[in-house]
């Protein structure tokens, strides 16, 4: 075993699977886009249009989700248009872009506020419930919008935006219903097959030529993919998993959209009385502002009776993510080009409080409620679509110029096929649809034209001379894994993970950690968990390094010269998922944490990063409360109730035990409910008690209530070590279970141990 | 299209049956619904065949990759 000093090894939480980061883009693209741009779109280049729209878009989004592919699996630390325009052509493209997706976002961020408050207002006027207001319903609707930007703005600013996991299972749930109407649409047009018909004229009152126009327009429900990108940072095997995430949501989307369209065309039948004197196309025209809310009408026909309420709840749903999500991604846009002095350095602020750059938020905030409060939903959707399309075009031409002049250098996870020939025609179709966009909305390009141009002036007269250097490019490669040369313990069939929180957290976990290593011998890993704020890039973390390193340190000056050791310094969104993440691809076989042992937030049980640590770890887990120091334990309490976590609480209290003079109590409360032999449990597992016989005690209590019998007991030991619960996470939701009340009371140093067992710990590990 | 024309479309309605569907394919709707099913049919190949380059790069390494762009490099020189 090597006894030189370890260095620490900083490194990025990867826990996103090809799941996750599809349903991330997926969970940016079903926003409100396509609820109120199938109204749209069907009212100006009819039914048949309407699909013809979704299928050529998709077309066109896929060719340049192709080079966004290829860029991130060749780039996938520094993914996003900000940073591929910077390599392929330096820093004025890379402003430019920053400049764009900053507008582009927060345009769609305050598109989709006009659309939440549009059919949520909607929907309680449609039952009669604001008769009261002494306001038109306009105006209700631009208050309402305004109101939930704010709020969502507010929401980023704590911090507590969610993205990846918890956002995927949102998004399933979004997916659920779209495909759902799709389903009812198809099965209802071959029960009925007369509802065809609702596609005569198959372009409406339109043209071709007026098809590029309602493409431009609808473009914005196919942006998002290209989040999928900035996730890089986080996720497993990027090489991979970001192009096929890409290339599947695209995918997804379009089919999705098509079945949804077409759905929405036979919701109703010819001689539906609202039908009488109109088709299809021009009632839905009729629905909203020029047919925003027409998708909603057209679902309450297709599913009668609860259409209404599924279509209000989908888009409540969807828009409000799909708002907090793109409030995120400017403000995170605007931090980045303020961190590089691209913009004044006021943008780059982060807040102490709650570590989010809120300046940043509260410049995006100006952006997304003025689009809320000036423009209508197509105004609004033409703005953010005209934006996007630069930007992509903007993308195709740097994934040409990167392959030309860097292709040999890189390491391409993907290459796309036939190129150059999918850029370049991604490149003349977007131009074809910001074009057609001019037919629909002038408005839109008089935005997006003074942007650009106020873009470039900022970029002449401020940015060209303050841009700094920073680490995206010196480090844009590539993010290789390593472990220090030499420092790694050799190949032990045992894995120690031990959790740092700060340095405080690091000496008490020390002793214990050092004789739990030696009598498993087994391999030891610290790690330290930095939780970035999602705002704030993967790449900007290393200012919430500074606590965990000190924490690394001081715990490598009393373990490394005793015990090889390997340290990881992790960024992370979110300390719970980063280390479970990190467990899991160790494949460590016990957790030590330390806990800090005061009363947890309502609705946990000891902590909300210890919870779901607990909950869902894959390995042992021991948690250590006030153990710090080199105080002997001599006199150890084990209360014990049967089962595996029982188990490995003798086995912990036998190792932890001072080796010359510590002894156990195993000790029980009778119960007349729950009879329990303590003696024969012990007997049982005797081979994992590292202390000889006479050292080992047994003791039944008696009383009614048990928390108080083993805290009193309690008072005459050194040290309490008891397992954790075993109750179903329904229990644990209605009521506290014994033993985290007892680890919540207790005065005395206290250990908590739970054991992994078992199908679902082994499904853990590995899934 | 001017709403009388609509409703005069619609009170005009032979297409009750399937067997008149194939009245209802007019211009439009066979150019339209052709360019649909190619869109979507090329979306469905691209997203495949770029399935497969990733998978194929991710088994042999990213030497695959750099093998497969100097092919394209001595194409391009060599036309």
């Amino acid at each position: 075993m090597s006894q030189s000093q370890p260095s620490i090894h900083a490194e990025l939480s990867r826990d996103l699977n090809l799941f996750h980061v599809t349903m991330m883009g997926l969970g940016m693209m079903i926003g409100a886009g396509v609820f109120v741009g199938i109204g749209l779109c069907m009212g100006s280049v009819g039914p048949g249009g309407l699909l013809l729209c979704f299928a050529l878009n998709g077309l066109v989004a896929l060719f340049s989700a192709m080079s966004f592919a290829e860029l991130a699996s060749a780039i996938p630390r520094a993914g996003g248009a900000y940073n591929f325009a910077r390599i392929g052509f330096g820093r004025p493209a890379s402003f430019i872009a920053g400049w764009m997706e900053w507008l582009a976002a927060g345009a769609a961020g305050g598109f989709y506020a006009i659309v939440l408050s549009q059919y949520t207002l909607g929907f309680f006027d449609a039952l009669g419930w604001l008769g009261w207001l002494p306001i038109s319903l306009e105006a209700a609707e631009r208050i309402f919008g305004v109101a939930a930007a704010i709020l969502f703005l507010y929401v980023n600013y704590r911090g507590s935006s969610e993205t990846g996991k918890i956002g995927a299972l949102f998004t399933v749930g979004q997916m659920l219903f779209v495909v759902g109407i799709g389903v009812v649409g198809v099965v209802m047009f071959f029960v009925d097959p007369v509802r065809i018909q609702n596609f005569r004229p198959f372009l409406g009152g339109g043209s071709w030529w007026k098809l590029f126009g309602a493409m431009g327009v609808i473009y914005v429900a196919f942006e998002g993919f290209e989040v999928i990108a900035q996730a890089g940072d986080e996720t497993i095997n990027p090489k991979k998993t970001i192009p096929k995430a890409i290339l599947y949501s695209v995918g997804i989307v379009t089919f999705t959209y098509i079945a949804v369209a077409f759905a929405t065309v036979v919701a109703m039948r010819f001689d539906h009385p609202a039908l009488e004197n109109l088709p299809m196309w021009e009632w839905i025209r009729s629905q909203g502002d020029e047919g925003s809310m027409g998708f909603g009408s057209a679902i309450r026909h297709l599913i009668p009776g609860l259409g209404g309420l599924l279509v209000t709840l989908a888009v409540i749903f969807s828009a409000t993510s799909a708002l907090n999500a793109t409030i995120y991604s400017a403000a995170r846009t605007s931090y980045a080009l303020g961190r590089d002095r691209m913009l004044p350095a006021w943008f780059a602020a982060i807040s102490r409080r709650r570590r989010t750059p809120y300046r940043a938020l509260l410049a995006t905030g100006v952006i997304v409620l003025t689009i809320a409060m000036s423009l209508d939903p197509k105004q609004g959707a033409a703005t953010a679509s005209i934006m996007f399309l630069m930007l992509f075009f903007l993308v195709n031409l740097c994934v040409i110029r990167i392959r030309r002049n860097m292709g040999d250098e890189l390491e391409y996870g993907y290459i796309m096929p036939l190129f150059p020939l999918f850029p370049v025609l991604a490149i003349v179709l977007q131009a074809f649809l910001a074009g057609g966009i001019l037919l629909e909305s002038v408005v839109a390009w008089g935005i997006a034209g003074g942007w650009v141009a106020a873009g470039l002036l900022v970029y002449r007269f401020y940015s060209r001379k303050r841009a700094i250097t920073t680490a995206d490019e010196i480090h844009v490669f590539q993010e290789s894994e390593h472990a220090p040369q030499g420092e790694v313990p050799e190949a032990e069939d045992y894995r120690i993970m031990v959790a740092i929180a700060n340095p405080d957290n690091a000496l008490q976990l020390v002793q214990n950690t050092y004789k739990l290593c030696q009598a498993k011998r087994a391999s030891v890993e610290l790690i330290h968990m930095a939780p970035v704020p999602s705002q704030v890039p993967l790449a900007d973390a290393e200012q919430y390094t500074f606590a965990g390193k000190e924490a690394i340190l001081e715990t490598m000056l009393y373990l490394a010269p005793q015990y090889p050791l390997r340290t990881t310094l992790r960024y992370c969104r979110n300390a719970a998922r980063g280390i479970v993440s990190a467990v899991r691809q160790r494949k460590a076989n016990m957790l030590i944490m330390g806990w800090h042992g005061r009363r947890p937030r309502s609705g946990f049980l000891l902590g909300s990063t210890v919870d779901p640590i607990v909950e869902t770890a894959p390995c042992d887990v021991i948690l250590l409360k006030d153990c710090g120091g080199n105080q002997p334990f001599r006199r150890i309490l084990v209360p014990l109730a049967g089962g595996p976590n029982g188990a490995l609480a003798l086995e912990t209290a036998g190792i932890l035990a001072d080796p010359d003079e510590g002894e156990i109590t195993a000790y029980t409360v009778a119960s007349p409910r729950r009879p329990f032999d303590v003696e024969t449990f012990v007997a049982q597992h005797r081979s994992r008690i590292a202390l000889p016989e006479e050292r080992i005690h047994f003791e039944v209590g008696q009383g009614r209530d048990v928390v108080r019998a083993i805290l009193r007991k309690a008072e005459q030991y050194d040290m309490v070590v008891l397992g954790g619960t075993g109750d179903s996470a329904l229990r644990k939701m209605t009521h506290v279970p014994i033993p985290e009340t007892i680890a919540r009371r207790c005065g005395k140093p206290l250990v908590m141990c739970r054991a992994a067992t078992g199908l679902r710990s082994w499904l853990k590990r590995y899934f | 299209m001017a709403p009388e024309k609509s409703v005069a479309f619609f009170r005009y309605n032979p297409y009750h049956t399937k067997r008149n569907l194939s009245l209802f394919m007019d211009t439009n709707t066979v150019i339209g619904v052709l360019v649909i099913l190619s869109a979507l049919g090329l979306l469905t190949g691209l997203i495949l065949w770029s399935r497969r380059t990733i998978h194929r790069i991710d088994r042999l390494g990213p030497q695959s990759a750099r093998m497969l762009l100097r092919k394209f490099s001595r194409l391009r020189r060599s036309q």
